[in-house]
């Protein structure tokens, strides 16, 4: 399967990559998407 | 020595790219910003898998921390700096994001002069303490050094005045908070700070312990006598001194600070040579009477 780069739209492209976080429960993805974020952007 | 001056084009345009392309869209929509710009310019060509590969590794990460601070807390009887990111809020300014994150020391340096105004707005945006005071009254941090963590870095490049306007402005809120509760903050202060000391020193006794990472311990003990300290013990000293170096400095940390000081090293342990183990071991054996 295609990997695909990432979308930087917002809040459309956001929403698609946190969608692939399948490993957590689907009310949790973009919240830990944006946690990610956040956190890497401060370090 | 060549000097490099800017030209009034070229001031217009940093101008310009701090108003238009980080203030503003920032205070509108902070996640859509870090999404759309910061996280774009962070990751350009990130691919899917590899975004879900890196917030794997990432949740990971953080459950390796979480089962070492278990560790610490349960088998050694040690305490943590802080449980909840939330409760961070209270101890950091919003400038410190401007200076780690969005535009570094240089260019902040530059703002400071030239953006004052648009400064303390990103700040009042980014400040939101009630959901940190909401959360600590309601759980409480009984694993925790203190109640409430706090960290300063920015100050490193700033005055009194601008430290007022930048820093205490929203440090005063936390720490009206805090003493009307009868709460604590842990604030690591890196680089130095004996400039900022009368700020610290209106604060009444009990409400915040400061750990230094730099400047000598026992001047700031005379200028803030209501402050709890920690730090002291250097990482210079156990990292390249003797284990009787690092007992004979204990010894002097501790005789001299006496009480209101929590025996710790200065600067974070971050490598290999910043601290041996026979130190260590020497000064731990020390401070349990071994």
């Amino acid at each position: 399967m295609e990997d695909k780069k990432i979308d930087f739209t917002y809040p459309e492209g956001f929403k698609k990559a946190a969608a692939t976080l399948d490993f957590l429960p689907e009310e949790q993805r973009e919240f830990m998407a944006g946690m990610f974020v956040s956190s890497i952007l401060m370090f | 020595m060549t000097v490099h001056l800017m030209t009034f084009p070229q001031i217009l345009i940093i101008d310009l790219y701090f108003k238009l392309i980080i203030i503003n869209p920032y205070i509108k929509d902070p996640q859509k910003y870090e999404w759309e710009y910061l996280f774009r310019r962070y990751a350009p060509n990130l691919t899917e898998s590899r975004f879900k590969a890196a917030v794997a590794e990432f949740l990971q990460f953080g459950a390796f921390g979480a089962k070492m601070s278990s560790m610490l807390v349960n088998e050694y009887g040690g305490l943590l700096w802080y449980s909840d990111p939330v409760t961070m809020n209270l101890g950091q300014a919003p400038i410190d994001n401007l200076f780690n994150t969005f535009r570094g020391i240089k260019g902040l340096s530059l703002d400071l002069r030239r953006h004052e105004s648009e400064i303390i707005e990103f700040s009042d945006k980014q400040f939101n303490s009630e959901p940190a005071k909401q959360w600590i009254l309601a759980n409480g941090n009984p694993a925790t050094i203190c109640d409430v963590p706090g960290a300063m870095l920015a100050h490193t490049i700033l005055n009194p005045k601008q430290f007022e306007k930048f820093y205490w402005r929203y440090f005063k809120d936390s720490f009206d908070f805090l003493a009307e509760h009868n709460l604590t903050m842990y604030l690591f202060v890196e680089g130095t700070m004996e400039r900022f000391c009368d700020f610290f020193a209106e604060l009444p006794k009990g409400v915040l312990c400061m750990h230094l990472e730099q400047y000598n311990i026992f001047d700031i003990r005379k200028k803030l006598p209501k402050v709890a300290l920690a730090g002291g013990m250097t990482s210079d000293l156990l990292g390249y001194g003797t284990p009787q170096q690092c007992v004979d400095y204990a010894k002097k940390l501790i005789n001299e600070l006496g009480e209101g000081f929590i025996m710790s090293q200065n600067k974070m342990i971050s490598f290999r040579n910043d601290c041996r183990r026979e130190n260590l071991q020497a000064v731990n054996d020390f401070m349990l009477n071994k």
